[in-house]
């Protein structure tokens, strides 16, 4: 039992340890990335190769802080919200495949499994900003919500073209039929909106209303202190993980790639591509108001997304005939 | 037609936003690691000051002139020499322009930063020696185009 593979999946790799480890150097990257960008050195001193424990040595500094939960907050929901994401990202890692039988849950509605597992989140969001009993907090957590009704559908219908392509919703057999092609390529559209609405379910800058560190002071995550606050950011760090992996599964060919090198690689190396693009999002561009995302998520990306589903029809049946 | 011209106007400079931001990854950062990494000066920098112990006569010219008061002339057997206390000192460089004998000279000496604030009192025998020669690989240069790079440190 201990030594069964798919135990193993589920401890080691793709499993839980893995996300622990790459969540944690995730952090490294985005600070590391986002000095570059800004031609500043970064973290650096936390270890000889350019400080890439330092994201280890803040988790140490965080777990001794004093764990204070609010006087008036609902401590349960205070602490299960944060909590429950982390396992929430955890599941969505578990439906990506990273290599050939390398998948630790291969369900036949893979792509509509993930997403409909993420939409809960803005709902712990809330959960964790209601139950904090203060100001901030709750702004964050409702505007998780507004954000929510702005990117959600057009998300579902960027995603329908790959089902169209690929005739199927299993995440291995989407990574089979792009043997042939990858399908960034007929799907250049429905791939720029997935990346612009993922990013918002992601709420990452420029759209991260619910946290805009500027204006409401982290929102929802402003009460929570030490340990607590780490379960509060790695969601989002296991989140770019998990849909930068999904990204690349479904349009950048997922593990597929010339074999003389390992399909893990091949997948592991595109999804830090998809990272670091993600990253460089956040270092670019100014946060956007929440009237402005919403107009563009109903008004542009909406039409967008069915123009693509259009072309996606054509491509894959052919022009109707009358 | 005009609203998707400025969708578009916006969609290009989004991209060179975002170009830009990918050929920074690439760049060499301008951030030094002081003290590890120093700035190259030129001569001329108005540093700290190197006193010459056998021209000055003690005359106080330069504590009559400093605009902050920061020199204290002190005795030192039969002589008196100037003694400066770097927590006030605006580096003007006046008392170096006023010293009749010459005894005074800039340095390129800017690091003199200090724990204690006692410790930030020069006597007149500190202010004598030269400063330090740093070590030639630590010398960078920062412009505003290519970045921090290392130059060769210049003679003083
Ligand atoms: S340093 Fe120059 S100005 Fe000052 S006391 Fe000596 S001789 Fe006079
Ligand atoms: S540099 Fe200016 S402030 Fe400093 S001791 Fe000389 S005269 Fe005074």
């Amino acid at each position: 039992m201990i030594t069964s593979p798919l135990f193993l999946q589920i401890v080691l790799f793709p499993g839980l340890t893995s996300i622990a480890i790459i969540g944690a150097l995730l952090g490294w990257l985005e600070r590391k990335v986002t000095a570059r960008v800004q031609l500043r050195i970064g973290p650096l001193y936390a270890s000889p190769a350019g400080g890439i424990l330092q994201m280890f040595a803040d988790l140490i500094k965080l777990a001794f802080k004093e764990l204070i939960v609010p006087e008036n907050s609902d401590a349960f929901f205070f602490i299960m919200a944060p909590t429950t994401g982390l396992v929430l990202g955890a599941a969505l890692v578990g439906l990506i495949p990273f290599a050939p039988g390398l998948q630790i849950a291969n369900i036949e509605v893979g792509l509509p499994a993930f997403l409909a597992i993420i939409t809960l989140s803005p709902t712990l969001i809330l959960l964790a900003g209601w139950s904090a009993n203060s100001k901030f907090p709750f702004i964050g957590g409702l505007r998780a919500l507004f954000q929510q009704t702005a990117y959600e559908i057009p998300l579902w219908l960027s995603a329908l073209g790959v089902i169209m392509m690929a005739g199927t919703m299993n995440l291995a057999q989407i990574v089979a039929a792009q043997s042939t092609g990858w399908f960034i390529i007929p799907q250049a559209l429905g791939a720029l909106i997935f990346l612009v609405t993922s990013v918002a379910e992601m709420e990452r800058l420029p759209f991260d209303l619910p946290e805009a560190e500027s204006e409401i002071m982290m929102g929802w995550q402003a009460e929570y202190p030490g340990v607590l606050f780490l379960a509060a950011q790695g969601p989002g760090f296991v989140k770019l993980y998990a849909f930068s992996a999904l990204f690349t599964t479904i349009f950048l060919g997922g593990f597929l790639g010339p074999s003389f090198l390992p399909p893990l690689f091949w997948m592991l190396s595109k999804t830090l591509i998809v990272i670091v693009l993600i990253m460089l999002l956040r270092s670019t561009f100014p946060r956007v108001r929440l009237d402005q995302l919403l107009r563009a998520g109903w008004t542009t990306l909406l039409t967008l997304a069915i123009i693509n589903i259009g072309i996606t029809y054509i491509l894959v049946v052919g022009l109707p005939t009358l | 037609m005009a609203p998707v011209i400025g969708k578009a106007k916006a969609a290009v400079d989004i991209s060179i936003a975002y170009l830009t931001g990918i050929r920074h990854l690439f760049h060499r950062p301008y951030t030094l690691r002081f003290p590890q990494q120093r700035y190259a000066v030129e001569k001329g920098y108005r540093g700290r000051h190197l006193l010459h112990l056998d021209r000055c006569t003690g005359c106080g010219i330069c504590a009559w002139i400093c605009p902050e008061k920061c020199i204290t002339i002190v005795p030192r057997g039969q002589r008196w020499y100037p003694q400066y206390f770097y927590g006030r000192c605006c580096f003007c460089h006046f008392c170096t322009d006023y010293c009749p004998e010459f005894a005074l000279e800039e340095t390129v000496e800017y690091d003199i930063a200090e724990y204690t604030r006692d410790r930030l009192v020069w006597s007149p025998e500190r202010l004598s020696k030269p400063p330090v020669k740093k070590d030639d690989k630590y010398v960078f240069s920062v412009d505003t185009i290519g970045g921090a790079s290392q130059v060769p440190q210049k003679e003083e």
